[in-house]
């Protein structure tokens, strides 16, 4: 359990990885956005209450008058601000004075402007003014007329707000903002979640199909509706399961192979044995003996013959350069003591010299060839033909096998090759032929049986590529 | 609301009182009075406006004396435009206080000294007040003080005239009595104490500092005002009888503030003699104490030489007073 939950701790999900990854990257550029709210909001929130300040000033600057009788006067701005202080909701703070001081009216200490504003213009700044953060508008004009001669002319008006309402402003506004984009990245990331849930639930219900098998179960799995990523993962544990369910059902056919090929002559055996011994008469338990010694050559034959099928289906070939000529000259010489006592034209259609060097299980092949070797001479009557012989070119090599036996049924014909699919007069078990094709279609040929009618002849035809095909040649090595 | 009422009602007042000098005197004079002008160097309401109206029914048999408001710098204005280009007008009165003298002695009025105008008489002397409105908190200077101890920007303190202007002297040496440092005072500076007074009134400021005089109107009749202390020796009459003074409360704040007129430094001397003669005159007045108190002045009179020396003397005294307070103006 503790590996297992180790493990699990090391390959997070898919869901959280993206989340970890996404996430993150939101909240990331979640703040920066935040950050430029902010600055907006702020530089907003001044443009809207700075153009307010500069209205008050502006209504400050319309209460300053001269009177007819010479002077400055200045009416308190009071009222202006009480109306000005319910949308501000802060303090308001002012000051008029001719520059060089002669009149000054309202806080004479409001902080001044690191640059004063030039003539007509106003400048707006923040400072701090008891404590209390303010945003400052000054302007400074000229007056109508001097206030009495030789006395500067300028006017300075400045009106103060405390910042809080701007500031409340530019809160609310970034307090809102956050909210939303909040708001925003749960359903971003809820909506991740659950799209991979919905996405991934495919593969959940895949694993769920496989961990609830039989054991023996090697169906392909046959999920169709899954992710296109997802897809080749399935293909290929569906090989890998067809390659199994194969490899099994050739461990089965060995079995049934071999109950097939063994039970028969036994009981076969069994039977001439309880006979002979039955038996009185020399000659007859000689004769039975004889029958016996036959009965258990073909029994050794057929065993043999398993084997080599089961080995060919095992599929490991035991690549190698050897030359074709050779293995045909090999398989006539190993022929001879079968042609004994029998009447028959056997020869090889290859000089002595000849040489076809190739590549293949030499072992195999000449099993194959022997098979079709020894059918052909099996079924050749008194006086018949049968000539082996090799032939080979850039593609391929063909060992060829020709006899002028009876011909064969064309629907047998057809499905010679299968297994315990035998001609009606054979005297084998029906594996030669089964055995010679699979061992050549593992190195990627074929085996071709025909009856060719001009000639009377029956040929057997094996041929493989020079270039195997890369998976046997894998599979080979 | 009340203040921009009382406002217009202070203007209405102040225009009533002129019609009502004009018209008072036409019909019981035989032929017409010699016109004249008090020039008050403020908006209507203040020390300089009371001061021309006291000259005004001082003077209600001798001339037909009419108030003209050139405001700007408490005086600053009218006296700089007295100093150039007025320097010879005989029938300008140009009212003054002790607030002027300690103005020139700061610079500022300019690039003008005393020796810029004649001075012409003292004709009474007021005393400083501290008020609060009826809602403040403050019940007393000592309440004040706790306050300006604690945090010195919970106090907005009015009045007319700005930093270093006599009101503000009131209020520094309040702060200063209560061992705070006057330069962190929050201070709102008006054109003159009428304006102050509104704004007192208004709840605009915490805190008035200002004169005896030109807050005597609104005191005493249900008005919403509270007079903290009168900066005094001993006790004011009248409509104070009832407040202490601020050296009752532990404070040794004592600011008089005489009252009074100048002219042109251009007009003739003859003329000079004759308004001072005439001021003289109706200064001796077996009802003048009488006049003085409706306006909630004390009296002292001084024309001619005795002036001149008094004059000589509060300059020099305000000038140490100013070089304590380290105010000389450096213009911005």
């Amino acid at each position: 359990m503790f590996m297992r939950f180790r493990r699990r701790r090391a390959q997070p999900s898919l869901r959280g990885k993206v989340l970890a990854v996404l996430l993150p990257g939101l909240l990331a550029i979640i703040g920066i956005e935040l950050w430029l709210t902010r600055l907006d909001a702020k530089d907003a929130a001044n443009a809207a209450f700075d153009r307010s300040l500069q209205g008050t000033v502006r209504l400050v600057d319309n209460s300053v008058t001269a009177p007819p009788t010479g002077g400055l006067a200045v009416e308190l701005p009071y009222r202006l601000f009480e109306f000005f202080q319910l949308t501000a909701h802060g303090n308001v703070y002012f000051r008029v004075a001719t520059a060089d001081g002669l009149v000054e009216i309202g806080s004479p200490d409001l902080p001044q402007p690191g640059e004063p504003p030039t003539l007509g213009s106003m400048v707006f700044y923040d400072a701090d003014y008891f404590g209390e953060p303010v945003r400052v508008a000054m302007y400074v004009r000229t007056l109508d007329e001097p206030l009495s001669p030789g006395t500067v002319q300028q006017l300075v008006i400045q009106v103060a707000e405390s910042v809080t309402s701007r500031q409340a402003f530019s809160r609310s506004f970034v307090f809102r903002a956050a909210a939303r984009d909040a708001l925003v990245i749960s359903l971003i990331g809820s909506t991740i979640a659950v799209l991979l849930t919905v996405t991934l639930r495919p593969v959940s219900r895949v694993a769920a199909q496989v961990s609830a098998r039989a054991p023996f179960d090697l169906q392909p799995i046959g999920e169709t509706d899954l992710p296109r990523d997802i897809q080749p993962l399935v293909d290929a544990v569906n090989q890998q399961l067809a390659r199994t369910s194969e490899l099994m059902t050739r461990q089965r056919r060995f079995l049934d192979d071999a109950s097939h090929q063994l039970r028969t002559p036994l009981a076969t055996l069994h039977a001439q044995v309880g006979y002979a011994r039955r038996q009185r008469d020399e000659a007859e338990v000689s004769a039975t003996l004889a029958s016996i010694t036959e009965q258990l050559e073909r029994a050794t034959r057929s065993t043999n013959q398993l084997l080599a099928m089961a080995r060919a289906d095992a599929m490991h070939l035991n690549l190698e350069p050897f030359d074709a000529a050779e293995l045909v000259r090999e398989m006539a010489t190993r022929m001879l003591p079968l042609l004994r006592g029998r009447d028959l034209d056997f020869g090889i259609d290859v000089r002595d010299d000849e040489r076809c060097p190739c590549e293949g299980d030499r072992l195999l092949l000449g099993e194959a060839l022997g098979n079709l070797a020894h059918n052909a001479v099996s079924y050749t009557g008194p006086g018949g033909i049968v000539t082996l012989s090799v032939a080979a070119d850039d593609q391929g090599v063909m060992l060829k096998v020709v006899n002028s036996g009876p011909s064969i049924p064309t629907e047998v014909m057809e499905r010679l090759g299968e297994r315990f699919v035998k001609g009606a007069d054979s005297r084998g078990a029906g594996l030669g032929l089964a055995i010679a094709r699979r061992i050549i279609e593992q190195h990627g040929g074929w085996l071709r049986l025909a009856r060719e009618d001009d000639t009377r002849m029956n040929t057997a035809v094996l041929w493989w590529p020079r270039q195997m095909m890369s998976n046997h040649g894998k599979a080979a090595a | 609301m009340t203040r921009t009422q009382t406002s217009r009602r202070s203007v209405a007042r102040a225009l009533l009182g002129l019609f009502a000098a004009m018209g008072w005197q036409r019909p019981g004079s035989a032929q017409a009075l010699p016109k004249a002008e008090c020039v008050a160097g403020a908006k209507a309401g203040g020390g300089f406006d009371l001061t021309c109206r006291l000259a005004t029914e001082m003077l209600a048999t001798t001339r037909e004396l009419r108030t003209t408001y050139l405001p700007g710098g408490i005086g600053a204005v009218a006296f700089t435009t007295f100093a150039t280009k007025r320097r010879g007008e005989r029938a300008s009165l140009v009212a003054f206080s002790s607030g002027s003298l300690l103005n020139l002695a700061q610079g500022k009025f300019g690039p003008y000294t005393e020796a810029d105008v004649t001075w012409l008489a003292i004709v009474a002397v007021d005393y400083g007040v501290i008020a609060v409105r009826n809602d403040s908190p403050f019940k007393s200077l000592a309440d004040v003080a706790k306050a300006l101890r604690s945090d010195l920007r919970n106090v907005t303190i009015g009045a007319g005239g700005t930093l270093g202007s006599q009101d503000w002297f009131k209020a520094a040496l309040l702060a200063r009595a209560a061992g705070v440092n006057h330069k962190s005072m929050r201070f709102v500076a008006f054109e003159g104490g009428g304006d102050a007074i509104a704004a007192l009134r208004g709840g605009h400021v915490s805190l008035f500092a200002g004169d005896a005089a030109e807050l005597s109107q609104f005191v005493g009749k249900g008005e919403a005002l509270r007079v903290l202390a009168v900066l005094s020796k001993e006790r004011l009459g009248g409509v104070y009888a009832n407040v202490p003074t601020a050296r009752e409360q532990g404070f040794e704040v004592v600011w008089p503030i005489a009252r009074g007129f100048y002219l042109g430094p251009e007009v003739p001397d003859a003329d000079v003699r004759a308004w001072s003669e005439t001021l003289r005159q109706a200064m001796n007045a077996p009802d003048y104490p009488t006049l003085l108190a409706r306006h909630g002045l004390q009296p002292q009179a001084l024309t001619g030489e005795p002036l001149q020396a008094f004059i000589a003397s509060e300059m020099t005294r305000y000038r140490q007073l100013v070089a304590q307070f380290q105010m000389m103006r450096a213009p911005r």
